[in-house]
């Protein structure tokens, strides 16, 4: 395995600090959950001492990859880098596992994903997925199952469907924006997309939805860099046209604005990724740095916000969608115990680590039914998807709504109130 | 792995609950080091979940000659659960229950992976205050502490884990289990022994409860932060802090040094050429706090202080803190490896052993880092070095042999707050003598005659 960064790696002196932050030590007290675990494999590997490339691939996916680890590590060691760096270097040695391959692959293709929406939304329609959830389902692999509990809503017709052909609110002042509909958001939540697209619409922006492809994440994550690179070649020349480029994704943000480091030994993208890259923002970090439309409609509720890991330490957002949602007339904003603590989605890793994942999400809803809230808010829709099925599971009826859903609801009762 | 370690493990699996048993080359790897980096591979590990499990083992290993290493959360710094020969490391943090926190009595009893942090959360928030607070606090176990008799700032004031321990249920090494002491502030009811294994590292015995002893919380606390041009003019004033009264809570202090490596890394405005810092809080009743604080201004004032700031609310508190809180990072950016000691010295003999450790660094050529504890003489003077350059590291061993030899002429100690494990046990001779070793190896042997438990650490093999 090639280690690109060992002095990086070697800067680790097993203090333990990581293991107070990591939700999957948290659970489990096991070393090789906590990021010194892991670098002490690493090291063993460098070393010569350790030559057991399956068992480290195993020990390095029992990982959120939330990054409380690089953010809490007083010897400032970038615990994360170096994990998708040996990641990407067993799947060169290893090869990329087929199941892995095959939803990297559908990913990667937008064609496919536009298939495969029908059958899904066919499938939710039929019940048959609740009915499995419940006692019927305890015949099948677990696996499966986590399949079915994690989930995702799956509209009929995916966001970029519906808009297409729509106006774009030509004429608009504040010029245009290019939104990046993630696969999640494209697929999983158009509603929330559309709300999106909506109040950029009413911020007075011009609104295109570019043909974007999969931000790249999930193929990083599993180590296929050469998938990742290609993919953000794409996204780059889909998206350097654009001042403003802007997205709800919590993932997908973190994956754009890191395109300028991805994409650094490639000449002839490096200043193109550099400048798509910088011109990124979050639609929450979007709204409140450029002033964002007053919402006057009323929506009386309790809310309480998670903080997907993308945000927080990807991008290092935290005030901004706490500010739109307080901004919300009615709205009684409530913090939960632990709001910057992963919820244990991952992306694939709640299909992938089942248990793992129900720990660490078992946790988060225990926190946000504490709040006594009515809605749970976060800008990330792997969190929304956990926190759905986590509070489903406990019988909870808490909503679990992308902040911008709650924005668009005060600014459409807004419009009411006027009529 | 040996076909006898097969044999081993086949024979614990039917004795534990699946899962708690662990013995691939993957997991080996991650048991087999602590917080000073020194690896050795256990043979196999154990998960224990209570004390049943933990007397069932080490009746196991007695019987097979076996070695233990009892285990908290591995962050110790003198090597104290590295499985130096091998054995079963016997993993205790899964056992992280507060069974019972008695306000009356103001005691608590705790399982061993308790974290040393939450349990301080936990007793502030039911009005009580747990003082013992190593740097590691966050993270590591209060079995660990006591097995380690772990101190931390606060030991200036307060004592450190030895002056809280009430109580303890041990299981001793042919797998007995033994209760010393009790949850009575006065006990003179046969030998102190739970003292005895209170430092004990993991070779007397295996902590599977403790019962610790809790303070009311102060109501308040003031923050200082005072700036010395000369170190002797800092150690002065520490003197006529205590002299004119005052016991701060904690009374830190940093070098010349360790303040230029946090400034190259913050830009704190921190100025380069003081010899100094002091870092003071006092806690107590409101107005003695008030007052105290008004005496450590006066006689820091009198010692010819630079500059003098108090924290007016909690986010001053916090900037003040800063730099004491940077140095860790701060090293870290500057050198790829740093090797911290621990040496304990006479109170009055703070400015002079910091001195010593200047020459040394001098000497060997090797930038040193001074911060520590001078409210009571403890200090950490941290190396900083590659640990990967090998020529460089023979100079960081002969470095710290100096310090060592430095802090005993001075009237000091190898150790104030780490203990001996593995990295001080070359050393051990200088402190102490052959008659006290002799003592020591004698009760080790009464207590665990197979010298099952922790072999090799503190002084060797018995």
């Amino acid at each position: 395995m090639d280690l690109l960064n060992l002095h990086a790696l070697f800067k680790c002196n097993k203090c333990g600090s990581c293991t107070s932050v990591c939700p999957l030590y948290q659970q489990t007290v096991h070393e090789g959950m906590a990021a010194r675990g892991k670098l002490a494999l690493l090291e063993a590997v460098a070393d010569g001492r350790l030559d057991a490339p399956e068992a480290v691939r195993a020990k390095l996916e029992d990982c959120l990859l939330c990054g409380a680890c690089a953010q809490n590590c007083p010897s400032l060691v970038p615990t994360t880098d170096l994990f998708l760096e040996a990641r990407s270097g067993l799947a060169k040695e290893l090869g990329v596992p087929l199941p892995i391959r095959l939803l990297l692959t559908a990913l990667g293709s937008p064609a496919m994903m536009d298939l495969g929406t029908p059958f899904s939304h066919l499938f939710q329609w039929t019940g048959l997925p609740d009915l499995l959830r419940g006692k019927a389902g305890e015949v099948l692999p677990e696996v499966v199952r986590a399949a079915l509990r994690s989930m995702p809503p799956a509209p009929l017709h995916s966001f970029r469907s519906r808009v297409e052909g729509l106006p774009s609110n030509g004429d608009a002042p504040r010029g245009t924006v290019g939104y990046f509909a993630g696969c999640f958001m494209n697929w999983g939540y158009a509603d929330a997309a559309e709300a999106t697209r909506q109040i950029l619409m009413r911020g007075g922006y011009r609104v295109e939805v570019p043909p974007v492809v999969c931000c790249g994440v999930p193929h990083r994550v599993y180590g296929d860099t050469e998938a990742a690179l290609e993919l953000a070649r794409k996204n780059v020349a889909a998206l350097e046209k654009y001042e403003r480029i802007v997205t709800d994704c919590a993932s997908c943000g973190a994956a754009l604005k890191e395109y300028r480091h991805l994409l650094k030994d490639d000449p002839a993208y490096r200043d193109r990724a550099e400048a798509v890259s910088s011109r990124v923002a979050d639609i929450s970090e979007f709204l409140v740095k450029y002033e964002f439309q007053r919402p006057q409609g009323a929506v009386p509720l309790r809310v309480t916000y998670h903080d997907p890991c993308h945000l927080i330490r990807g991008q290092g957002i935290k005030s901004q969608p706490r500010e739109l949602l307080k901004a919300i007339p009615g709205v009684e904003f409530v913090e939960m115990k632990d709001a910057d603590v992963c919820c244990g989605a991952a992306g694939s890793f709640c299909v992938t680590h089942p248990a793992l994942s129900e720990g660490v999400g078992g946790v988060k809803a225990e926190n946000v039914i504490a709040t006594g809230a009515d809605v749970v808010a976060s800008g990330c829709p792997s969190c929304l998807t956990q926190l759905r099925a986590m509070l489903r599971a406990r019988g909870s009826s808490i909503r679990v709504l992308h902040p911008m859903e709650l924005l668009a609801e005060s600014y459409r009762k807004t419009v009411e109130d006027q009529k | 792995m040996a076909a006898a370690t097969r044999s081993l493990v086949a024979d614990l699996r039917r004795l534990f609950p699946v899962g708690q048993v662990l013995d691939s080359i993957e997991d080996r790897t991650l048991y087999a080091y602590d917080g000073t980096s020194i690896k050795a591979l256990p043979d196999l590990i154990v998960m224990a979940r209570g004390v049943k499990e933990v007397a069932t083992l080490l009746r196991f290993a007695s019987d097979h000659e076996v070695p233990v290493v009892p285990r908290g959360a591995g962050t110790g710094l003198s090597g104290g659960s590295v499985p130096a020969e091998g054995g079963i490391a016997l993993v205790l943090a899964p056992m992280r229950a507060i069974k019972e926190l008695d306000a009356g009595s103001m005691v608590a009893v705790v399982e061993p992976g308790v974290i040393t942090g939450q349990f301080q959360k936990t007793v502030e928030e039911a009005g009580m205050f747990y003082p013992p607070d190593p740097a590691s606090l966050n993270y590591c176990t209060l079995g660990g502490n006591v097995a380690e008799n772990a101190g931390g700032p606060h030991g200036v004031k307060y004592g450190v884990t030895k002056d809280y321990v009430l109580g303890l249920e041990v299981v001793l090494s042919s797998g007995d289990v033994v209760r010393l002491g009790g949850k009575q502030i006065k006990n003179v009811t046969g030998y102190n022994l739970v003292q005895l294994f209170v430092g004990s590292e993991g070779t007397l015995g295996v902590i599977t409860e403790v019962i610790l002893r809790l303070l009311p919380k102060p109501p308040a606390k003031k923050t200082m932060l005072a700036i010395f041009d000369k170190l002797d003019d800092a150690a002065t004033a520490v003197a006529g802090i205590m002299a004119g009264g005052v016991i701060p809570a904690t009374l830190e202090i940093m070098d010349q040094r360790s303040i230029n490596c946090v400034e190259d890394y913050l830009k704190l405005g921190l100025p380069r050429d003081a010899e100094a810092i002091l870092l003071i809080e006092v806690d107590g009743m409101a107005e003695a706090v008030e007052a105290e604080a008004r005496i450590i201004d006066t006689i820091c004032r009198e010692k010819g202080v630079r500059s003098f700031q108090v924290a007016k609310d909690k986010q001053e508190e916090d900037s003040l803190w800063r730099a004491r809180r940077a140095i860790s990072p701060a090293i870290s950016s500057a050198r790829p490896s740093k090797i911290g000691e621990d040496i304990s010295v006479p109170r009055s003999a703070i400015p002079e052993m910091i001195r010593e450790i200047q020459r040394i660094s001098k000497e060997f050529d090797l930038p040193i880092v001074i911060f520590g504890h001078a409210g009571d003489g403890n200090l950490h003077p941290n190396i900083l070095t590659d640990r990967r350059d090998h020529k460089e590291m023979e100079r960081v061993e002969q470095a710290i042999a100096a310090i060592f030899e430095a802090a005993v002429r001075l009237g000091g100690t190898l150790s104030g707050e780490h203990g001996i494990g593995l990295s001080k046990r070359p050393f051990l001779r200088m402190a102490l003598s052959p008659e006290t070793i002799r003592l020591m190896e004698n009760i080790k042997r009464a207590v665990d005659p197979k010298n099952i438990l922790n072999p090799g650490k503190i002084w060797g093999r018995a």
